[in-house]
């Protein structure tokens, strides 16, 4: 099998599915579904089978497999871009392409084919429900089709293109490339239904916050490109580059050009990744279609900014030797990796809205991975990167199946009802079940239920890490925010699915379809299995039974050998089991017999705490105050009334009024007086001359005698005297 | 003083008042009478400058023809133009100016040529000889036969010419 | 042993006086007078000449007398036709003042 090319083709059927769609599919709904599962089935296909070689022992655990074509002509070499699979691009590989597959599948339903068109559904809006009536005359409402159904999958194929671009890529400028039409495709999806103006709002926010991280990428990327000649990584990441980055220095506060690079492509992943403080796109970004937010904003998108973290880890560690020293950029990511992973979670614990807690969450989360990597945590980074995908993705999915089902109760009830609010569901374990176990099983995950679930493995891996590094300060950090991870889960769980239903919508809910269900079931499964490809050997028990795969593989990719020291204490793991399992039952108890029209038990107890957490510590206002509203107000004012208006209209006219004032002068001046009387006069003059002269011819013999005789002496006389 | 010059200078007065009596008289008739005896006066002076044929050329042709002619024509027109209306244009007093100064003119252009004075003697050969080597001249292919016989062919254009100008059509009508 | 410069003075002032009545006379047959004097003033000219070119060669020069006879000629020609038109101008417009016959006045 010629792995180079079907490396090649990964990225491939979803980018022609996206043509096609667009083109000449737009019309029918079956056949542009069908075309972008196809698409993702073929990707998914080719990526499996990749995988699989590449984990073999023929594999890329020693060498990975490259191939580059020659691109542009720069003077006299070419710069080249090309393919590359080695241990994390492998793994990366892996669960994108199940992730994708598997959303991809869910939109089906999600997007309700097969339903009716709607009563008044507009395109750009959401739909609102049909009409419909059965034999006995009795009419109810019921989900409608999205009325921009082709449209949805070309842009979801779209960016399933970029994403397997930027995987597997070989080069930064094309994991740039990957990584900013990932970017437009946010925007897009986000803005979605672009008639709601929180949806447009949402969608411009969101790619101007990451934006602003872009810029200093680029400028980081320009940079390297400069001082190296290359982007390529087998080119950058090599020793010896390595080396001479870290050893001179920048002019920027004395850091190495390895610190500074480091740390303008760290500012990128900050915006991609949302941490803080680019983090206020992200709840932000709830507003488009669930399978975006599994997509985008849980398994894929983000999960690229922590993917280019950990690719650029050899510069980001330039010169780390192991032990609490740690270079400026790591020290930045640990530092803001663990405030955002605190701080959100923070925000979580008063949300409403059932997809912003997980919008938190996944901020949370994203913070766990930076601090790991900041903290040098390579393997642990890279492992709960990907259960975290699975599970997120999972938790995201299974929600917008609790908002499909609420949402069917509301159309039988014709209840008016927020259908994406927590506190207006309750019971639903009844209604929907294979959904409740599912985001049972993704919550727990979350939480990092001991043993069984993915998360428990990869999360204490960061823990230990962290303690066995001597990072106690980031270690306390993240064991709190994994209290808090857990009670939330539990708090949303329970609010959601236990209970009594608090609404006759929560009452009328029911299943959704298999389109939607059999995601989640595959899904979970990874959410449940995805650990065990880990287990450390120092485990007590199950450790060493099963190899510890994970690590050695992507251990792999650390030439020199991971710097992070391996399990020798056991306080990581009792602190990870107390945490999870006592926020799992604080949520609990603290939410078992919420009723519905009371106020939220944390209210109380948190006080007016409780209404910051609410408003997400005021930031966005903040923002807007500060930063927002100056920047609008030099545009309006002194941009375009001032320069653009007064200046450069004011030339533009002014020199249109030289043109006409030079004109009216040539006319005035020369062409009328000059020209047009000139000629006149000529005329005239010619006539004048003509009429005196006329006189001359009387008509009498005598007279032209007499004037012959005149001219002719006249003649005589000027030549004697001439000639005399 | 020599004969010559008195007898030239009798000739040249006569001849001289008689072209002031023609171009001043009033009645056309006795103008042309003096214009006679001016053409007389002129024939004299040819023949005192031995061109004898010419002496009888003249009074033959110019008396007896055209003059006559000049009566004639005088005769035809008569009584048109009254004997007490002006005879002269406007402007006669700068026809003399002019024709002053273009006497000057000549006459002092003239006499800056070395021969204007030579004395005029008497030619060598008798006056037969003189005609004699005329006609010879005229009728020789190497000579001037070919003026000689132009200028008869201008005599013959100029009398059929003066006949069909003059020819009047009113008789061709009537009949 | 008349000079030459006595019948040139004669031949102008007889050409001069011609040219005068030429110009000034008002009848059309006045002007033809003018006409005739001003030919006769050119053939004393052209035999004074004639004379003084046979008394410096020594023999009779043709070419003198040929141009005289040729003038003489030209004269006659030249009073018929003019005669001519006279009297049938005179026919139509029952004027002979020259100065009446002024159909080319421009």
């Amino acid at each position: 099998m010629n792995y180079e090319l079907l490396t090649w083709l990964v990225p491939v059927p979803p980018l022609i599915a996206f043509f096609l769609i667009v083109l000449f599919t737009n019309k029918s709904n079956k056949l542009s579904h069908s075309l972008a599962i196809f698409s993702a089935g073929v990707s998914w296909l080719i990526s499996m089978s990749i995988f699989i070689w590449a984990i073999s022992p023929n594999g890329v655990l020693k060498q990975p497999l490259t191939s580059s074509i020659n691109w542009l002509p720069t003077a006299d070499t070419f710069l080249k871009i090309g393919v590359q699979i080695d241990a994390l691009s492998a793994v990366t590989l892996f669960f994108v392409a199940w992730t994708v597959f598997m959303i991809f599948i869910y939109s089906v339903g999600y997007q309700n084919f097969g339903q009716p068109k709607g009563d008044h559904d507009l395109p750009g809006l959401q739909p609102h429900g049909a009409t419909i009536s059965d034999s006995s005359g009795h009419t109810h409402k019921v989900m409608s089709i999205e009325p921009m159904y082709a449209r949805f999958f070309a842009f979801i194929s779209l960016f399933a293109f970029a994403m397997y671009v930027l995987v597997v890529s070989n080069n930064l400028l094309t994991l740039y490339i990957g990584w900013e039409i990932m970017g437009l495709c946010s925007y897009l999806l986000i803005g979605f239904w672009y008639a709601k103006p929180s949806a447009k709002a949402a969608a411009i926010k969101a790619f101007l916050t990451t934006r602003i991280g872009d810029v200093f990428m680029l400028i980081g990327l320009a940079a390297l490109y400069t001082i190296t000649g290359s982007l390529h990584y087998e080119v950058i990441f090599s020793e010896n580059i390595l080396h001479s980055l870290a050893q001179s220095t920048s002019p920027v506060f004395g850091l190495s050009w390895a610190a500074l690079i480091g740390i303008l492509i760290f500012i990128g992943v900050v915006g991609k990744s949302s941490q803080f403080p680019l983090h206020v796109w992200l709840p932000d970004a709830m507003e488009g279609p669930t399978p975006v937010s599994a997509m985008i904003h849980a398994a894929t998108m983000v999960s690229a900014g922590v993917y280019l973290a950990i690719r650029f880890f050899p510069i980001l560690s330039a010169g780390w030797e192991g032990g609490t020293e740690l270079t400026a950029p790591m020290l930045i990511m640990s530092i803001i990796g663990s405030f955002t992973a605190l701080f959100a979670a923070t925000i979580a614990l008063a949300q409403k809205d059932i997809k912003k807690v997980l919008a938190y969450s996944t901020i949370s989360q994203l913070g766990y991975m930076i601090a790991a990597l900041g903290i040098g945590a390579y393997v642990a980074a890279t492992f709960h990167l990907v259960t975290h995908a699975f599970f997120k993705a999972l938790l995201f999915l299974g929600s917008g199946s609790v908002i499909h089902g609420m949402e069917h109760g509301v159309f039988h009830t014709n209840e008016h009802i927020d259908p994406q609010d927590m506190f207006h569901m309750g019971g639903l374990y009844k209604k929907m079940p294979i959904t409740f176990v599912t985001f049972l099983i993704g919550g727990l995950a979350l939480s990092g239920f001991p043993i069984i679930t993915a998360g428990f493995w990869s999360k204490d891996e960061i823990l230990s890490g962290a303690f066995n590094g001597g990072f106690i300060i980031v270690f306390a950090i993240l064991a709190i925010s994994a209290l808090l991870t857990a009670f939330y889960t539990m708090r949303q769980i329970t609010l959601v699915f236990l209970g009594k239903p608090r609404t006759s919508a929560a009452e009328n809910a029911h299943e959704t379809p298999i389109t939607m269900t059999l995601p989640l079931v595959v899904l979970s499964f990874f959410a449940l299995g995805a650990g065990w490809a880990g287990i450390p050997e120092g485990f007590p028990v199950l450790g060493g039974k099963l190899p510890n795969w994970f690590t050695e593989y992507i251990g792999s990719m650390l030439h020199g050998g991971e710097h992070a020291t391996e399990h020798h204490s056991l306080v990581p793991l009792f602190t990870s089991l107390i945490v999870s399992l006592g926020g799992l039952l604080l949520g609990y108890l603290v939410y078992q017999r919420f009723k519905k029209g009371t106020d939220d038990p944390l209210a109380w107890s948190l006080g007016n705490f409780y209404r910051v957490l609410e408003n997400k510590y005021y930031i966005d206002e903040f923002y807007t105050k500060v930063i927002i509203k100056p920047i609008t107000w030099v545009a309006e004012k002194i941009i375009y009334t001032w320069m653009d208006l007064k200046i450069i209209d004011g030339v533009l006219h002014g020199l249109s009024n030289i043109g006409l004032w030079l004109g009216n002068i040539l006319r005035q001046k020369f062409d009328l007086p000059i020209i047009n009387r000139g000629g006149d006069n000529l005329a005239k003059s010619t006539r004048f001359v003509g009429s005196e002269i006329r006189l001359t011819q009387t008509g009498k013999i005598q007279d032209y005698m007499f004037l012959a005789l005149a001219f002719s002496l006249l003649g005589s006389i000027v030549f004697l005297i001439i000639i005399l | 003083m020599s004969v010559q010059q008195l007898i030239f200078l009798s000739l040249a007065i006569v001849t001289i008042f008689s072209a002031i009596m023609v171009v001043s008289l009033r009645n056309l008739l006795h103008s042309a009478l003096w214009l006679v005896l001016t053409l007389l006066g002129v024939a004299s002076l040819f023949a005192l400058l031995e061109a004898s044929f010419f002496a009888a050329v003249q009074i033959l042709v110019y008396i007896g023809a055209i003059a006559i002619l000049l009566i004639f024509a005088v005769m035809l027109t008569h009584n048109i133009m009254s004997v007490s209306d002006s005879q002269t244009n406007r402007g006669w007093g700068i026809a003399i100016v002019l024709v002053s100064i273009i006497l000057i003119a000549l006459i002092s252009q003239l006499s800056t040529w070395e021969g204007f004075n030579t004395a005029l003697i008497g030619l060598n050969s008798p006056g037969q000889e003189t005609v004699l080597l005329l006609g010879k001249g005229l009728v020789d292919p190497q000579g001037y036969a070919l003026p000689f016989e132009t200028a008869s062919v201008l005599l013959l254009a100029a009398l059929l010419g003066g006949v069909y100008i003059a020819f009047d059509k009113r008789i061709d009508k009537k009949t | 042993m008349i000079p030459l410069s006595w019948y040139l003075i004669l031949a102008a002032v007889l050409f001069l006086i011609g040219l005068y009545g030429a110009i000034v006379r008002k009848n059309a047959i006045a002007i033809l007078l003018g006409v005739e004097l001003m030919l006769n003033a050119v053939n004393v000219n052209l035999l004074a000449f004639w004379h003084y070119h046979s008394q410096l060669n020594g023999s009779i020069e043709i070419k003198g007398m040929v141009f005289t006879a040729i003038v003489i000629l030209a004269a006659a020609a030249e009073a018929a036709v003019a005669l001519a038109i006279i009297i049938s101008v005179f026919r139509s417009n029952k004027s002979i003042v020259a100065a009446d016959m002024n159909t080319l006045k421009g």
